[in-house]
């Protein structure tokens, strides 16, 4: 049954994954998440969590299952297709910028098919949205933790992406920086109606901009 | 410990710096000596030609080497494929394979009265006016045997940086919409250029230091240059004066590799990154991948390998007793230079921890870069000093009354010309070594031992020496493999009656009696197989830790 | 374990020096410098030694390696007698005054005039003619004899083999030539054959004659030794010289070029008597017999027979050119060729 407001957003219909033949870590599961939410999966470490975001970016292959981004199937039987292709943001753990690169160029590493000056000036919009307008040239290893995820977040964002996967975002933050995170970028999500995963091992967490939420312990 | 070590072992670290001191010093002293004296004619009008073959040599070893190790290290490292396991570390063979044997092998096997022409006559029906083959004894040519023997350096060094590069990273490309040869060439690349730039810069020092495989293709490089103003000329300025230029050349790349890669020094992160899942390539292009990083391992280790090993069982050394003796020789001198050259390292790096004084740090740099003299230059410098030695021994027993034979040449012309020449070059790498070794000894255990009433010296015994065990053997076993390949000092440093395998096979093989050199040719080789092995299996016992966490990642549908 | 074997390497290592340090003025020693690299020479060195009791010491190199060193170690150099190959390096040491001369009626007598140092400051041990290697298949029977001089005509263009001119024995060719026909014709000759070369020079005498054999070329000058060594050697080798037979130039003229291998007495020799006689004892019959044994040359000796490959050779006629003229007209040979690109 595919309602309409899930032909976009994302949707997982039970997905299995497991490696090699052991016993499955993620069995039958079935999520939807609707543009503009945001679904938490909680569980303790090594029950899939991160796995379960890595599916749906296509960095790893399902056994069984299919996911949908946007209404178009991206994992299925025989069907894998590469995380280049799908539009999905992922911002990872340890916020995975290329240290080679300054603030700006990550954001704009993305972004494809326009003149260097356009990039850059997506790029920057994006990054003064997050408040990082005077970070633009600096260099990763400049930037604070709470920095860091900003730049990371803006960099996915640049795809316009219609689903963004967070994978444990707030565990390298202090707690006084957290509710600032939250409000800067899940009000942005909402607004730019971006079906949202986020993943935390602590289940006692509160996120005000939950809307849903899976445990898999 | 300022202060603890006494002013005397200050000494230690200086004498053994001016063993790479002295020679370089008494090259500049001849070079510069006759200011007054214009540059020998003869050389005047090739330098140009020496400077552009070496230049064209350099430039073309360096694109080939890294055509050749970058991208088998790539798909080593972060594929699978048939094959791939062996090829992890067979693909550091060529090491084994000193440049000038596999120069003597692939010029015999594919000149035109060689086997691979004459089958392809036969069986073609053509005749040497109806077909163009390449010919390797040009530059060319020798930029590719030497290419194929040295790539190993590049292909370790990417390998290394490509398992440390950050795998979230690689993985965010990939969500960031870049495809793999994308995320290759935008963050693959330029997070291992450091690494990259490191192996290949040793790759062009070995380049610009080759002599027997350059000389046998023909191509008149400095080495060769200096080599035949020595002997050719008979004019020691000349060679001098080549040599400082050959020198100068070599610290431009080392001050641009240095330069390239403190630049990037900040880049380094510090979290702890996992290997990357590997790609499985399966079918057709798992295979063609396999053949693909198959050919540099062909063209460096098992053509030349297999031509010797035809050669020498088809006709092989006459007299097998004097391969043995050559063997012996090399053996000997390799094992003792070998042992030397760590109680020398160890002692430089020794005496600099505990005295944690900045100004000996300057002779543990000087002395590693003695590694960079290429061996007719170093050849010189000792030649001469120990020469001036020997004059000043002489002069001095026969100022003693009494009537005697005279003293002789004790020092230049006995094995000590070899024993210092290796050490001049070879400190160069078992400093490194046994300073890396060093570096993993944390400081506060000496702290610790010393505020428990430990001597220095008992520190040394009791605290250092079990923990270097293994990488003074592996040092060793560099230094021995290094002095066994080694030509051209030895060439001209060699005393009565002492001839390497080396030696011998260079001499035989200029003698166009290729096939009696097979033996000894094939003796060097083995030996050489020793750290290449040594080493591959680091890669991948350090491959194997890092994947502790991660199964093989190759999932069935 | 690893201890002691490292402690045994470093006694080793400490012993060889002394063990090996120069062998200076030892009464009962000889030391040789020898460009030759023949195990029959060591042989021969050791049939000395039962005979006279004196100890034989060689280092072998190239010869310039040789020289070089034997000049720069002065006056406290240990060699005695340096033995080489060519008479233009022979003049290059004569050159850089390090040969003595020798007075002695046995070298006298027993080395011809024309094959040792008017002075005495070298002897000829051994004698190698330079010939014309044709092949069998494409150069017609009929064609027995052949002068360097035909090497020029248009028939033989692409056809010539040689190797570089940076080796010796072209040098020492080149400067017979000189004497013989002087400076111009030479080098019309010189500029002749570059233009007749089959291929850009390569490799050694005996790439040549493989080369022939593989259909590179038709003709090549080559030492006879080298031919004869072929012959003697592997079956590669055997089947490569069959296709081959040899020419002596020049039998109606001048004389086909020879060359010598040759000893000097050094300088700062510590043991000159010794040396002096090592040196008549290879012109000794047995001494020749022996040098040439392996190396196919032939004896500089009158009456001693060479080997039965070379004899098969035939009888040919020498040139009469000094052979210590050769070194003295080398450095007009190097710039002869150089100025026709003779690589």
């Amino acid at each position: 049954m595919i309602s309409d407001t899930c032909s976009q957003g994302l949707r997982i219909s039970r997905l299995t994954f497991g490696y090699g033949r052991s016993t499955p870590i993620i069995e039958d599961l079935n999520i939807e998440v609707a543009p503009g939410t945001l679904h938490t999966v909680v569980g303790p470490s090594g029950c899939g969590k991160t796995t379960l975001l890595r599916l749906i970016a296509g960095l790893e292959r399902a056994r069984q299952g299919k996911i949908y981004v946007n209404g178009r199937q991206v994992a299925g039987e025989q069907l894998h297709l590469q995380p280049e292709k799908r539009n999905v943001g992922f911002v990872f753990q340890d916020c995975a910028l290329f240290p080679h690169l300054t603030a700006e160029r990550n954001v704009s590493f993305g972004i494809r098919g326009r003149r260097r000056r356009e990039r850059r000036m997506i790029a920057s919009r994006l990054l003064d949205r997050f408040g990082l307008t005077d970070h633009t040239d600096a260099m990763p290893h400049t930037l604070s933790g709470g920095q860091l995820q900003r730049v990371a977040i803006a960099r996915s964002l640049a795809r316009n992406p219609t689903v963004m996967l967070f994978d444990e975002p707030f565990c390298n933050l202090e707690v006084s920086q957290r509710a600032a995170i939250r409000r800067d970028i899940f009000e942005a999500l909402k607004a730019d109606r971006i079906a949202t995963v986020l993943v935390t091992h602590d289940p006692d967490e509160v996120n005000e901009y939950e809307d849903d939420r899976t445990d898999l312990s | 410990m300022v202060g603890r070590l006494t002013r005397v072992w200050l000494l230690v670290p200086f004498a053994i710096a001016m063993i790479v001191v002295v020679p370089l010093g008494v090259v500049f002293t001849i070079a510069v000596g006759d200011a007054s004296e214009a540059w020998d004619h003869r050389v005047e009008t090739r330098l140009l030609d020496y400077s552009l073959s070496t230049l064209g040599l350099a430039v073309f070893v360096g694109i080939l080497a890294l055509a050749f190790g970058v991208p088998t290290a790539w798909r080593v490292q972060t594929h699978r494929f048939p094959g791939r396991s062996m090829l992890s570390w067979a693909l550091m063979l060529p090491l084994a394979v000193p440049a000038y044997v596999a120069a003597y092998a692939l010029t015999d096997l594919f000149q035109f009265s060689g086997p691979v022409q004459g089958w392809m006559r036969e069986h073609t029906g053509r005749s040497r006016s109806d077909y163009w083959f390449p010919d390797l004894r040009t530059l060319p040519g020798a930029a590719l045997i030497l290419a194929s023997t040295l790539y190993p350096y590049v292909y370790l060094s990417a390998r290394v940086a490509f398992a440390s590069l950050p795998r979230s990273a690689m993985e965010a490309s990939r969500t960031l919409g870049s495809g793999p040869i994308r995320t290759f060439f935008f963050v693959a690349l330029p997070l291992s250029r450091p690494a990259i730039v490191a192996g290949l810069a040793l790759v062009i020092m070995e380049t610009l230091a080759d002599f027997g495989a350059v000389q046998h293709c023909a191509v008149d490089t400095f080495a060769t240059g200096i080599y035949r103003a020595w002997y050719g000329m008979d004019s020691q300025a000349a060679a001098a004066r080549l040599s400082v230029l050959l020198v100068l050349g070599i610290a431009a790349i080392l001050v641009t590799e240095w330069a390239l890669r403190t630049r990037r020094a900040h880049h380094h992160n510090t979290h702890r990154s996992a290997p990357m899942t590997p790609r499985t390539l399966r079918g057709i292009g798992g295979w063609i991948t396999c053949a693909a990083c198959c050919i540099p391992l062909f063209v460096g280790f098992a053509l030349p390998g297999a031509r010797l090993l035809y050669l020498a069982i088809d006709r092989g050394d006459r007299k097998l007793a004097s391969v043995f003796d050559y063997g012996l020789n090399s053996l000997m001198l390799g094992a003792g230079s070998g042992v030397i050259a760590v109680v020398l390292a160890t002692c430089m790096v020794a005496t600099h921890r505990a005295s944690a004084g900045h100004s000996m740090g300057v002779f543990k740099a000087i002395t590693r870069y003695g590694y960079a003299l290429p061996g007719p230059v170093l050849a010189i410098g000792v030649i001469t000093a120990l020469g001036w030695g020997d004059r000043t021994l002489n002069d001095l027993w026969a100022s003693i009354p009494g009537e005697r034979a005279r003293l002789g040449l004790v020092l230049s012309g006995s094995i000590i010309a070899l024993l210092v020449g290796y050490q001049t070059r070879f400190l160069g790498i078992a400093i490194p070594l046994i300073d890396a070794a060093y570096g993993r000894i944390n400081h506060r255990l000496d702290d610790a031992a010393r505020t428990l009433g430990m001597s220095p010296a008992g520190v040394f015994a009791h605290i250092h020496l079990p923990n270097l065990r293994a990488p003074m053997f592996a040092t060793g076993l560099f230094v021995f493999v290094d002095v066994v390949k080694e030509l051209p000092a030895t060439l001209m440093l060699r005393p009565f009656n002492y001839d390497t395998l080396a030696v011998r096979v260079y001499q035989l093989a200029s003698e166009e009696r290729l096939d009696e050199a097979a033996t000894g040719a094939l003796v060097i080789v083995a030996i050489g197989m020793l750290p290449a092995l040594v080493l591959a299996r680091r890669l991948s016992s350090k491959h194997r830790t890092l994947g502790a966490g991660l199964h093989n990642e190759e999932v069935s549908a | 374990m690893l201890e002691k074997l490292a402690v045994l390497i470093a006694l080793c290592v400490i012993w060889t020096p002394f063990g090996f340090a120069a062998a200076t003025s030892d009464p009962g020693a000889v030391n040789i410098y020898s460009a030759r690299h023949y195990d029959s020479d060591d042989e021969l060195f050791q049939r000395f030694t039962e005979e006279t009791g004196i100890q034989v010491n060689v280092i072998e190199g190239k010869s310039d390696e040789l020289l070089v060193r034997i000049r720069q170690e002065g006056e406290l150099s240990p060699a005695d007698v340096f033995i080489t190959v060519d008479a233009g390096r022979l003049y290059r040491g004569e050159e850089m005054g390090l040969f003595s001369k020798v007075e002695s009626k046995t070298l006298n007598a027993r080395v011809p005039e024309t094959l040792r140092h008017p002075d005495g400051r070298w002897f000829g041990l051994t004698k190698r003619a330079r010939v014309i290697a044709v092949s069998r298949e494409r150069v017609d029977e009929t064609i027995d004899a052949l002068d360097y001089a035909d090497l020029v005509d248009s028939e033989w263009r692409n056809r010539v083999l040689i190797r570089s001119s940076s080796n010796i024995y072209n040098q020492s060719l080149i400067a017979s030539m000189i004497e013989t026909e002087g400076e111009s014709a030479t080098e019309a000759w010189c500029r002749g054959s570059v233009e007749n070369f089959a291929r850009r020079p390569q490799g050694g005498d005996r790439d040549q004659i493989r080369a022939i054999a593989a259909g590179e070329g038709d003709v090549a000058v080559v030492n006879h030794y080298y031919f004869a060594q072929m012959l003697a050697g592997s079956e590669a080798d055997r089947e490569a010289a069959s296709k081959v037979r040899v020419i002596f130039p020049d039998q109606d003229g001048r004389g086909t070029h020879v060359n010598v291998s040759g000893a000097a007495v050094l300088k700062n020799a510590p043991n000159r008597e010794n040396a002096i006689r090592l040196i008549e004892f290879l012109v000794d019959d047995y001494a020749q017999e022996m040098l040439t044994r392996e190396t196919q040359e032939y004896p500089v000796v009158q009456g001693v027979r060479p080997t039965t490959i070379v004899e098969s050779l035939g009888e040919f006629m020498s040139d009469s050119v000094n052979a210590a003229k050769l070194g003295s007209i080398n450095a007009a040979a190097v710039l002869i060729m150089d100025r026709v690109g003779w690589r």
